[in-house]
């Protein structure tokens, strides 16, 4: 009986093994240079290479972007491949594709999230993306992409075809980071996730968190999950969190549980909650209906 | 079971003794250094009053420490600076896709009089069309219905300050009302770029947000005096040369010190650092207090240690995988004359004529890609580019 189990799961898991080294064809090489990353020739029906690729690493990054090569850093950018393709009918239309390889999926996330625009709309292309007219976003596995169109009218049909064909030399995964599950509430407006590796709500103690825009009790509110707590850090951000407001009030609710209500010298009033290593807040609310609820889902 | 506190502690006070805590932490041993906090704690001890120097011809009075908001997530910290005097805000429509924008227009909010606002068009526009939605665009992101300077963003070289083109639609913003001054933003060929703003006869730029550390060149202070001198308002960026690992010095960052370095130079009309949180805000408008001091020049030194990995110990480990026999530790000894301390030009180019040609890294302009290694993690084919541009 134990052996049939075993040569059915064998037998599973065979061809599962081959469909996974057929989607990821590019992903140990993308340790190397990612230069197989970049349409060798066209990006989209008619826009074909111009030059040659580009490469950037943490000490050249800002020759490309200038001192916004600071932003990337803490997201634990590598490298850069930058590519530019061109129509034949318009010498002065361009489209750049900029491919980041971020330090993992999370940060991939992070800077997508920095970039993702309010207007813009999602396409069918890499774990999520963001299309306003001239601009493309997506990420996918660690890595971020940029597509801008210049030069040119804005082109949403050309972004999005050389956003999939970009997509499609990607490593094949297209999960989400599992840190957003913990976002994953009625109550969190879809779309606002933001993940920031340091400095949440502008305090350096509280270091690599999630935020969101969330609506409880009918009111507008934001809120935040530290990442990466222990039971202790959880404790010790939450009581130098404390020590930072005008005003506060800690309400213990058993073992490793406490709950605080203050006024932060920046937004005004915050709810806290701590649940062991769980270390979530609320701010920027104007009524407190809900508000205590939706902490306890967020730490659950 | 709740314990109720009322510190009366509002922002200003909030920031002052945070201030106080940082400062003393540079300076310091621990154990003095806390009672010293303590103690600034219990008496919210003064801060330095805000600085403020005059850009250049435009006439604006802006805060010596200002504001750069490329790194700030939430506008909160933008107004915390703004509480503290500080009348500057640097941004740029290409930040976050324009998003760092919106968090300087929700940071200026009911405050827009009293601050200047400094963004800058997208590097690859050129064209009046092109310029003219920059800017319209940066005016609703930023929900103002006037830029105080616009900039040309990312000059290489002196070509983009004189496209006809671009100064027509700014010489159009400018009568609409939509913007009051223009300038450029270099970090590369910066003498270049600002010895061309002084010799253009129309004067048409004011302003030039340039790259200025303690490792700049010689040539790049000199136009900074130059253009300063003529008229050009100076704002100095990467002052604090980012990229570098710092952890290894402790808890006494170099970052102070940095900043006091630019700011002792008073062609230098203000610098703008980057500030993503509350004690990053505190350490650098601490700096409008106080002056550059022995101490400084130490730490300095000890950040120069700290990047030092960053530079060629010349092994010649890598020239083994260059197929073209290039000698990369004598051209990096060539580069470092030209960019270490010793930032001497003419012995940088005559080390580097020394070598045979086929040894320089002329050799490299043949290469699809450079093969050879460092063992140190440096790019070699960086250094390369640099030495064949700098001292052939």
């Amino acid at each position: 009986m134990r052996a049939n189990r075993f040569q059915v799961s064998l037998r599973a898991l065979v061809p599962a093994l081959f469909l996974l080294m057929l989607l990821t064809p590019f992903n140990s090489q993308a340790k190397g240079d990612m230069e197989e990353l970049l349409p060798q020739v066209a990006c989209g029906d008619g826009w074909k290479i111009e030059g040659k690729p580009l490469f950037y690493d943490r000490e050249t990054l800002s020759e490309r972007i200038d001192g916004e090569a600071e932003l990337y850093f803490p997201y634990g950018f590598e490298r850069l491949a930058a590519a530019r393709y061109a129509l034949g009918k318009n010498p002065a239309a361009g489209i750049d594709v900029e491919i980041f390889r971020m330090g993992s999926l999370l940060d991939a996330f992070g800077m997508y999230a920095n970039y993702r625009q309010k207007e813009g709309s999602a396409i069918a292309v890499g774990a999520d993306s963001n299309l306003s007219p001239s601009q493309l976003f997506l990420y996918q596995g660690r890595f971020f992409v940029h597509i801008q169109v210049t030069g040119a009218d804005d082109d949403p049909a050309a972004l999005t075809e050389c956003g999939r064909t970009v997509a499609s030399r990607l490593p094949a995964a297209r999960n989400l980071p599992t840190e957003l599950s913990a976002l994953n509430r009625p109550e969190v407006v879809k779309g606002t996730e933001r993940y920031l590796p340091q400095s949440l709500l502008g305090y350096d103690f509280l270091n690599k968190g999630i935020m969101a825009d969330a609506v409880a009790g009918g009111s507008n509110l934001q809120v935040f999950i530290l990442l990466g707590t222990t039971t202790e850090s959880a404790k010790a951000a939450f009581d130098r969190y404390r020590s930072q407001l005008t005003q506060g009030k800690v309400e213990p609710m058993g073992k490793d549980v406490a709950f605080l209500e203050g006024v932060d010298p920046l937004y005004g009033q915050v709810m806290v909650m701590r649940k062991g290593g769980c270390l979530a807040g609320a701010l920027k609310f104007s009524g407190k209906e809900g508000v205590r609820g939706l902490l306890v889902g967020l730490c659950r | 079971m709740g314990s109720v506190e009322q510190k009366g502690v509002n922002r200003r006070t909030f920031i002052k003794t945070g201030m106080v805590g940082t400062a003393t932490a540079l300076i310091a041993p621990p154990a003095f250094a806390e009672a010293l906090q303590n103690m600034a704690a219990a008496e919210h001890s003064a801060l330095p009053k805000p600085v403020y120097r005059t850009l250049g011809r435009t006439g604006l009075k802006i805060s010596l420490v200002s504001f750069g908001a490329m790194m700030t997530p939430e506008p909160e910290v933008i107004r915390a600076a703004i509480d503290q005097g500080v009348n500057y805000i640097d941004t740029a429509r290409k930040y976050m896709g324009g998003k760092n924008e919106e968090i300087v227009g929700r940071g200026v909010k009911g405050v827009r009089d009293k601050i200047f606002i400094a963004t800058k068009t997208q590097p690859e526009s050129k064209t009046k069309a092109e310029i003219v939605r920059d800017v319209e665009t940066s005016l609703k992101a930023l929900g103002t219905d006037h830029i105080d300077v616009i900039q040309l963003h990312h000059l290489t070289g002196k070509e983009r300050i004189f496209i006809p083109e671009t100064r027509e639609a700014l010489a159009q913003l400018k009568k609409e009302g939509k913007v009051r001054f223009c300038g450029v933003t270099t970090h590369k060929n910066e003498a270049e770029v600002l010895n061309a703003l002084v010799d253009d006869p129309d004067r048409f730029f004011d302003t030039c947000l340039v790259k200025y550390n303690f490792k700049s060149d010689k040539e790049v202070a000199a136009a900074i005096d130059r253009a300063a001198s003529a008229g050009i308002g100076i704002i100095a960026m990467k002052t604090q040369v980012g990229g570098y690992d710092t952890a290894g010095m402790g808890g006494i960052t170099p970052h102070q010190a940095a900043l006091k370095w630019v700011l002792r130079n008073p062609k230098v009309t203000a610098a703008i650092p980057g500030m993503k949180d509350l004690t990053q805000l505190r350490e650098d408008i601490a700096v409008m207090g106080m002056s550059f001091t022995y101490a400084d020049v130490r730490r300095l030194d000890r950040y120069a240690e700290a990047i030092a990995p960053f530079y060629c110990n010349f092994c010649g480990s890598c020239e083994a995988g260059c197929p073209k026999g290039v000698e990369i530790s004598s051209v990096n000894r060539a580069l470092m004359y030209a960019e270490g301390g010793y930032r001497d030009l003419d012995l940088a180019r005559l080390t580097y004529a020394e070598l045979p040609r086929q040894a320089t890294a002329a050799a490299c302009s043949d290469c699809g890609g450079c093969s050879a290694r460092c063992v140190n993690g440096l790019n070699i084919a960086a250094k390369m580019d640099r030495a064949r541009s700098m001292l052939a």
